[in-house]
């Protein structure tokens, strides 16, 4: 899985100075950055919308309103927010602070004034984590439509654009999708081909019902009885004409 | 904003000279590897931008802190130390960093004695701080 240098990071400081110098910091090593002066704006912003607009949290943790360990434990019990990595950039130096982030999930713990390298380092892990779990999510929910595709082909109700998305895929479920795909549209192409064979029976059939009446009524002695006065009638203009 | 600011700089400036309010020696005042670190980030200009906010932040925080001292109100006292020591380490000030961080953990013991002697250090380490800062500007510009 290839992955881009550059992550959306929520940085969560109520010191101004500290977020002015950790956005710089990390706009310089290509990520964008969103900022939250406490635990409560930033839960705010984490869960405002559909799916949380970042995929790391910079968090500090002596914080009003809302402090660090009260964020944190908010994030891990909310279902949307556990999977985002929280790393924890406070100048609570004491290890106390960094065993209870640990247990409460944190993924680190750095100490301010932040190690510019050190921080870089853990950035791309969790950048890498935080993708590895998206790529995972997409794909049970890719696994979840294949599944919905041969419920629909059970029920004839399939639509095969309805996997176009998993088919651009090129693993085993996107082949998988393809196959799906190119046998739907086999079974519809033969649905239209036997449609049109019957189409043409039914005018042959209906041709050849014509026809029968035709010689039913064309084979009998008053036919021929009638055929034979209209000729000599046809005989009989003719002489008087001559 | 600017009422804050005032109050702080006379609470400052009315320091006596002493141990942490006497003469200014900017260079023992700052970490140049801390400086040289915020440069590498953002270069001079960005540097300098830091320094700007820490100045006004910095006399708000000082005045919360007399106020808190004043008030016996040791959470509030805490957190403005706390932010203070965060930001003065995040700029090289070591010495004014160490005081907060004293003064923080006397008021998350609920220690307040001494509480407003060692604010008034802080206040006094705070001007030589900002004076070395002022001249690190200068230096910048010249």
């Amino acid at each position: 899985v290839s992955l881009p240098d550059g992550g959306r990071v929520l940085v969560v400081d109520d010191s101004a100075v500290n977020r002015m110098v950790l956005t710089k910091a990390l706009s310089a090593d290509g990520h964008t950055s969103l900022t939250a002066e406490n635990g409560l704006q930033a839960l705010e912003l984490l869960q405002a919308g559909g799916e949380p607009c970042v995929d790391v949290v910079l968090l500090d943790i002596d914080m009003p309103m809302l402090d660090g360990y009260e964020t944190l434990a908010r994030m891990k019990s909310d279902e949307r927010l556990r999977h985002l990595p929280v790393i924890v950039v406070s100048s609570v130096e004491d290890l106390d602070s960094v065993v209870r982030c640990i247990k409460i999930g944190a993924t680190d713990y750095h100490t301010k004034p932040f190690n510019a390298e050190v921080l870089r380092a853990r950035l791309k892990a969790s950048l890498a984590e935080k993708r590895l779990h998206d790529l995972q999510l997409e794909y049970l929910e890719q696994v979840g439509r294949v599944t919905d595709a041969a419920a629909a082909i059970e029920a004839e109700m399939f639509a095969p654009e309805t996997l176009d998305g998993v088919a651009a895929r090129d693993d085993a479920l996107g082949q998988l999708a393809r196959v799906f795909q190119r046998m739907a549209r086999e079974v519809a192409d033969r649905e239209r081909r036997l449609k049109a064979q019957v189409q043409q029976l039914r005018i042959e059939i209906d041709e050849a019902c014509a026809a029968r009446k035709v010689d039913e009524i064309t084979d009998t002695d008053f036919f021929r009885n009638l055929q034979e006065r209209a000729n000599t009638l046809r005989l009989g203009s003719e002489q008087v004409d001559g | 904003l600017a009422e804050a600011l005032r109050q702080a700089r006379a609470v400052v400036e009315a320091r006596p000279g002493g141990p942490d309010g006497g003469d200014v020696d900017g260079s023992a005042e700052l970490d140049a590897s801390v400086l040289q670190s915020l440069r590498e980030i953002g270069g001079d200009e960005f540097l300098s931008d830091v320094i700007d906010v820490f100045r006004v932040d910095a006399p708000i925080l000082l005045a919360t802190l007399r106020r808190s001292v004043d008030a016996a109100d040791s959470d509030e006292l805490r957190r403005a130390a706390h932010t203070l020591k965060a930001n003065g380490a995040t700029l090289g000030a070591g010495g004014f960093a160490e005081l907060c961080r004293e003064l923080e953990e006397r008021a998350r013991n609920g220690e307040l004695d001494g509480a407003s002697e060692l604010a008034e250090r802080i206040e006094g380490r705070y001007l030589r701080v900002e004076q070395a800062l002022a001249a690190l500007g200068a230096g910048a510009q010249s």
